[in-house]
Protein backbone atom coordinates (compact mmCIF):
# COMPACT_ATOMS: atom_id res chain seq x y z
CA UNK A 1 0.00 0.00 0.00
CA UNK A 2 1.31 3.48 -0.94
CA UNK A 3 -1.00 5.48 1.81
CA UNK A 4 -1.33 3.88 4.92
CA UNK A 5 -2.91 5.40 7.89
CA UNK A 6 -2.21 4.82 11.45
CA UNK A 7 -4.55 6.14 14.88
CA UNK A 8 -2.72 7.33 18.00
CA UNK A 9 -3.82 4.93 21.18
CA UNK A 10 -5.53 7.96 22.33
CA UNK A 11 -7.80 8.81 19.45
CA UNK A 12 -6.03 12.15 19.26
CA UNK A 13 -3.10 11.75 16.34
CA UNK A 14 -3.60 10.17 12.91
CA UNK A 15 -0.53 9.56 11.16
CA UNK A 16 -0.70 8.94 7.10
CA UNK A 17 2.11 7.84 5.52
CA UNK A 18 2.43 8.32 1.70
CA UNK A 19 5.47 6.07 0.27
CA UNK A 20 6.46 6.00 -3.56
CA UNK A 21 5.12 8.56 -5.81
CA UNK A 22 2.21 11.11 -4.25
CA UNK A 23 0.03 12.35 -7.23
CA UNK A 24 -2.99 11.69 -8.93
CA UNK A 25 -2.86 8.10 -8.91
CA UNK A 26 -3.02 7.62 -5.32
CA UNK A 27 -6.15 9.82 -5.11
CA UNK A 28 -8.57 6.89 -3.97
CA UNK A 29 -6.42 5.50 -1.07
CA UNK A 30 -5.14 9.07 -0.13
CA UNK A 31 -8.91 10.05 -0.21
CA UNK A 32 -10.14 7.22 1.75
CA UNK A 33 -7.11 7.63 4.34
CA UNK A 34 -8.44 10.93 5.97
CA UNK A 35 -12.27 10.30 5.46
CA UNK A 36 -12.86 8.98 9.46
CA UNK A 37 -10.90 12.23 10.76
CA UNK A 38 -13.07 14.57 12.54
CA UNK A 39 -12.78 17.21 15.03
CA UNK A 40 -12.16 14.54 17.67
CA UNK A 41 -8.75 14.53 16.86
CA UNK A 42 -6.04 17.53 17.36
CA UNK A 43 -2.98 16.11 14.77
CA UNK A 44 -2.90 14.35 11.73
CA UNK A 45 0.54 13.57 10.71
CA UNK A 46 1.21 13.34 6.86
CA UNK A 47 4.26 11.65 7.17
CA UNK A 48 6.39 12.29 3.44
CA UNK A 49 9.49 10.62 4.36
CA UNK A 50 9.18 7.98 1.98
CA UNK A 51 7.34 10.39 -0.70
CA UNK A 52 9.74 10.15 -3.68
CA UNK A 53 7.73 12.46 -6.07
CA UNK A 54 5.06 15.07 -5.66
CA UNK A 55 3.32 17.15 -7.98
CA UNK A 56 0.31 19.52 -8.08
CA UNK A 57 -2.14 17.30 -8.03
CA UNK A 58 -1.06 16.29 -4.43
CA UNK A 59 -1.00 19.63 -3.44
CA UNK A 60 -5.01 19.66 -4.29
CA UNK A 61 -5.11 16.61 -2.49
CA UNK A 62 -3.47 18.05 0.85
CA UNK A 63 -6.17 21.21 0.29
CA UNK A 64 -8.86 18.56 0.18
CA UNK A 65 -7.76 17.08 3.36
CA UNK A 66 -7.35 20.54 4.77
CA UNK A 67 -10.42 21.30 4.04
CA UNK A 68 -11.77 18.37 5.30
CA UNK A 69 -10.99 17.75 8.47
CA UNK A 70 -11.83 20.87 9.09
CA UNK A 71 -9.85 24.68 11.19
CA UNK A 72 -9.27 22.61 14.83
CA UNK A 73 -7.35 19.87 13.34
CA UNK A 74 -3.74 20.95 12.84
CA UNK A 75 -1.99 19.19 9.75
CA UNK A 76 1.78 18.25 9.69
CA UNK A 77 3.70 17.98 7.12
CA UNK A 78 6.79 15.36 8.43
CA UNK A 79 10.20 14.94 7.09
CA UNK A 80 9.81 16.21 3.23
CA UNK A 81 12.93 15.23 1.30
CA UNK A 82 14.54 18.37 -0.26
CA UNK A 83 13.02 18.43 -3.63
CA UNK A 84 9.07 17.63 -1.92
CA UNK A 85 9.68 20.43 0.24
CA UNK A 86 10.90 23.14 -3.28
CA UNK A 87 7.23 22.04 -4.36
CA UNK A 88 5.52 22.76 -1.30
CA UNK A 89 7.33 25.90 -0.69
CA UNK A 90 6.31 26.74 -4.70
CA UNK A 91 3.19 26.26 -3.38
CA UNK A 92 3.53 28.42 -0.51
CA UNK A 93 2.45 25.37 1.72
CA UNK A 94 4.87 26.20 4.25
CA UNK A 95 2.65 29.25 5.18
CA UNK A 96 -0.39 26.73 4.84
CA UNK A 97 0.79 23.73 7.24
CA UNK A 98 3.21 23.40 9.87
CA UNK A 99 6.31 21.56 8.00
CA UNK A 100 8.48 19.28 10.43
CA UNK A 101 11.53 17.51 9.77
CA UNK B 1 15.90 23.01 -41.13
CA UNK B 2 17.61 22.18 -38.39
CA UNK B 3 21.16 23.16 -37.85
CA UNK B 4 23.90 20.26 -37.44
CA UNK B 5 24.85 21.29 -33.59
CA UNK B 6 21.01 20.65 -32.27
CA UNK B 7 18.25 18.18 -33.06
CA UNK B 8 14.36 18.43 -32.11
CA UNK B 9 13.03 15.47 -31.17
CA UNK B 10 9.10 15.01 -30.77
CA UNK B 11 6.82 12.41 -29.41
CA UNK B 12 2.88 12.71 -30.31
CA UNK B 13 0.27 11.30 -27.98
CA UNK B 14 -2.89 10.43 -29.54
CA UNK B 15 -6.35 9.54 -28.67
CA UNK B 16 -6.73 6.48 -26.32
CA UNK B 17 -3.00 6.79 -25.75
CA UNK B 18 -3.58 9.96 -23.48
CA UNK B 19 -4.72 7.56 -21.13
CA UNK B 20 -1.91 5.22 -20.43
CA UNK B 21 -0.88 6.07 -16.67
CA UNK B 22 2.48 5.52 -17.95
CA UNK B 23 2.79 7.96 -20.59
CA UNK B 24 4.94 10.15 -18.47
CA UNK B 25 7.62 7.42 -17.49
CA UNK B 26 7.67 6.38 -20.75
CA UNK B 27 8.25 10.24 -22.11
CA UNK B 28 10.87 10.91 -19.47
CA UNK B 29 12.86 7.68 -19.59
CA UNK B 30 12.71 8.13 -23.80
CA UNK B 31 13.28 12.22 -23.56
CA UNK B 32 16.41 11.32 -20.51
CA UNK B 33 17.83 9.02 -23.35
CA UNK B 34 17.82 11.63 -26.44
CA UNK B 35 18.70 14.56 -24.62
CA UNK B 36 21.60 13.04 -22.90
CA UNK B 37 20.17 13.79 -19.20
CA UNK B 38 20.52 12.00 -16.41
CA UNK B 39 17.84 10.14 -15.22
CA UNK B 40 15.62 10.55 -12.38
CA UNK B 41 15.66 13.94 -12.44
CA UNK B 42 12.81 15.39 -9.73
CA UNK B 43 13.00 18.58 -11.52
CA UNK B 44 12.27 18.15 -14.74
CA UNK B 45 9.86 14.98 -14.30
CA UNK B 46 7.74 17.40 -12.63
CA UNK B 47 8.03 20.24 -15.10
CA UNK B 48 7.19 17.36 -18.12
CA UNK B 49 4.57 16.53 -15.54
CA UNK B 50 2.00 19.80 -15.56
CA UNK B 51 3.07 20.61 -18.79
CA UNK B 52 1.01 17.26 -20.22
CA UNK B 53 -1.61 17.29 -17.22
CA UNK B 54 -2.61 21.01 -18.62
CA UNK B 55 -2.28 19.87 -22.40
CA UNK B 56 -4.45 16.99 -21.50
CA UNK B 57 -6.73 18.16 -18.98
CA UNK B 58 -7.25 21.57 -20.40
CA UNK B 59 -6.27 21.25 -23.98
CA UNK B 60 -7.65 17.72 -24.90
CA UNK B 61 -10.50 17.18 -22.58
CA UNK B 62 -11.42 20.38 -21.80
CA UNK B 63 -12.26 20.51 -18.54
CA UNK B 64 -13.01 23.52 -16.87
CA UNK B 65 -10.07 24.52 -13.75
CA UNK B 66 -12.87 26.04 -11.61
CA UNK B 67 -14.47 22.86 -11.65
CA UNK B 68 -12.42 21.97 -8.44
CA UNK B 69 -13.40 24.95 -6.94
CA UNK B 70 -14.55 22.58 -4.06
CA UNK B 71 -13.73 19.52 -2.70
CA UNK B 72 -16.59 17.53 -4.04
CA UNK B 73 -15.79 19.67 -7.41
CA UNK B 74 -11.83 18.00 -6.93
CA UNK B 75 -13.86 14.43 -6.66
CA UNK B 76 -16.09 15.32 -9.91
CA UNK B 77 -12.79 16.41 -12.15
CA UNK B 78 -10.80 13.70 -11.70
CA UNK B 79 -14.07 11.35 -12.10
CA UNK B 80 -14.83 13.20 -15.11
CA UNK B 81 -11.07 12.95 -16.43
CA UNK B 82 -11.30 9.31 -15.48
CA UNK B 83 -14.45 9.12 -17.92
CA UNK B 84 -13.07 11.21 -20.24
CA UNK B 85 -10.07 9.58 -21.15
CA UNK B 86 -11.67 6.21 -21.08
CA UNK B 87 -13.97 7.31 -24.14
CA UNK B 88 -11.59 9.30 -25.93
CA UNK B 89 -11.52 9.12 -29.58
CA UNK B 90 -9.50 11.98 -30.95
CA UNK B 91 -6.93 14.47 -29.74
CA UNK B 92 -3.35 14.51 -29.57
CA UNK B 93 -0.46 16.25 -27.02
CA UNK B 94 2.68 16.77 -28.91
CA UNK B 95 5.97 17.27 -27.02
CA UNK B 96 9.21 18.53 -28.50
CA UNK B 97 12.06 18.62 -27.10
CA UNK B 98 15.52 20.42 -27.88
CA UNK B 99 19.32 20.57 -25.94
CA UNK B 100 19.92 24.13 -27.01
CA UNK B 101 23.20 23.91 -24.82
CA UNK B 102 25.35 22.01 -21.98
CA UNK B 103 23.10 23.19 -19.53
CA UNK B 104 19.55 24.41 -21.49
CA UNK B 105 16.53 22.41 -22.78
CA UNK B 106 13.54 23.85 -24.71
CA UNK B 107 10.69 21.71 -24.54
CA UNK B 108 7.15 22.83 -26.10
CA UNK B 109 3.95 21.14 -25.70
CA UNK B 110 1.23 21.40 -28.10
CA UNK B 111 -2.43 20.07 -27.93
CA UNK B 112 -5.23 19.82 -29.80
CA UNK B 113 -7.52 21.71 -27.75
CA UNK B 114 -8.95 25.41 -28.08
CA UNK B 115 -6.50 27.05 -25.90
CA UNK B 116 -6.86 28.99 -23.04
CA UNK B 117 -6.38 32.85 -22.29
CA UNK B 118 -3.32 32.81 -20.61
CA UNK B 119 -2.99 36.45 -19.72
CA UNK B 120 -6.09 35.93 -17.92
CA UNK B 121 -5.50 32.57 -16.45
CA UNK B 122 -1.84 33.97 -15.16
CA UNK B 123 -3.32 37.22 -13.31
CA UNK B 124 -5.81 34.48 -11.43
CA UNK B 125 -2.63 32.52 -10.26
CA UNK B 126 -1.00 35.34 -9.09
CA UNK B 127 -4.12 36.95 -6.99
CA UNK B 128 -3.94 33.15 -5.88
CA UNK B 129 -1.16 33.11 -4.29
CA UNK B 130 -1.81 36.54 -2.26
CA UNK B 131 -4.94 35.06 -0.65
CA UNK B 132 -5.55 33.86 2.87
CA UNK B 133 -5.41 30.48 4.70
CA UNK B 134 -9.09 30.51 4.98
CA UNK B 135 -9.53 30.94 1.24
CA UNK B 136 -8.08 27.78 -0.18
CA UNK B 137 -7.96 27.20 -4.08
CA UNK B 138 -8.04 23.65 -5.30
CA UNK B 139 -6.57 25.10 -8.99
CA UNK B 140 -4.03 26.59 -10.08
CA UNK B 141 -0.89 25.22 -9.00
CA UNK B 142 0.43 23.36 -11.74
CA UNK B 143 0.81 26.57 -13.82
CA UNK B 144 2.76 28.21 -10.61
CA UNK B 145 4.84 25.26 -10.59
CA UNK B 146 5.73 25.37 -14.11
CA UNK B 147 6.60 29.28 -14.20
CA UNK B 148 8.78 28.10 -10.71
CA UNK B 149 10.91 25.34 -12.85
CA UNK B 150 11.35 27.04 -16.15
CA UNK B 151 13.75 29.97 -16.87
CA UNK B 152 10.90 30.92 -19.59
CA UNK B 153 7.62 30.49 -20.14
CA UNK B 154 5.53 31.12 -23.62
CA UNK B 155 2.27 30.34 -24.56
CA UNK B 156 1.96 30.62 -28.61
CA UNK B 157 -0.47 29.40 -31.23
CA UNK B 158 -4.23 30.19 -29.60
CA UNK B 159 -2.95 29.10 -26.22
CA UNK B 160 -2.79 25.65 -26.74
CA UNK B 161 1.40 25.39 -26.90
CA UNK B 162 3.61 26.12 -24.44
CA UNK B 163 7.09 26.75 -24.61
CA UNK B 164 9.44 26.27 -22.11
CA UNK B 165 12.91 27.17 -21.50
CA UNK B 166 14.64 24.38 -18.56
CA UNK B 167 18.03 24.42 -16.89
CA UNK B 168 19.32 20.88 -16.99
CA UNK B 169 22.06 21.66 -14.75
CA UNK B 170 20.04 23.37 -11.23
CA UNK B 171 20.32 21.59 -8.30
Amino acid sequence: MNVVAEHSQNGKEVTVSVAGRFDYRIYDSFKASFQEIDETQKTVNVDLSQTDYMDSSALGMLLMMREHVGRAVKICLVNPSPDVMRVLAIANFDKLFSIRS
Amino acid sequence: MLSAATKTHQWVYTGHELGDPDLLDKLMLSLCDVCAITYPHFRLQLLLNELINNAINHGVLQLPSNIKDSTKGFDRFFTERANRLRSISGGYVSIEAERLSENSLRISVQDSGAGFDAIQYLAGTCSEANTTTSDIKLHGRGLAIIHALSESVAHAGCGNITVVEFNVSHA
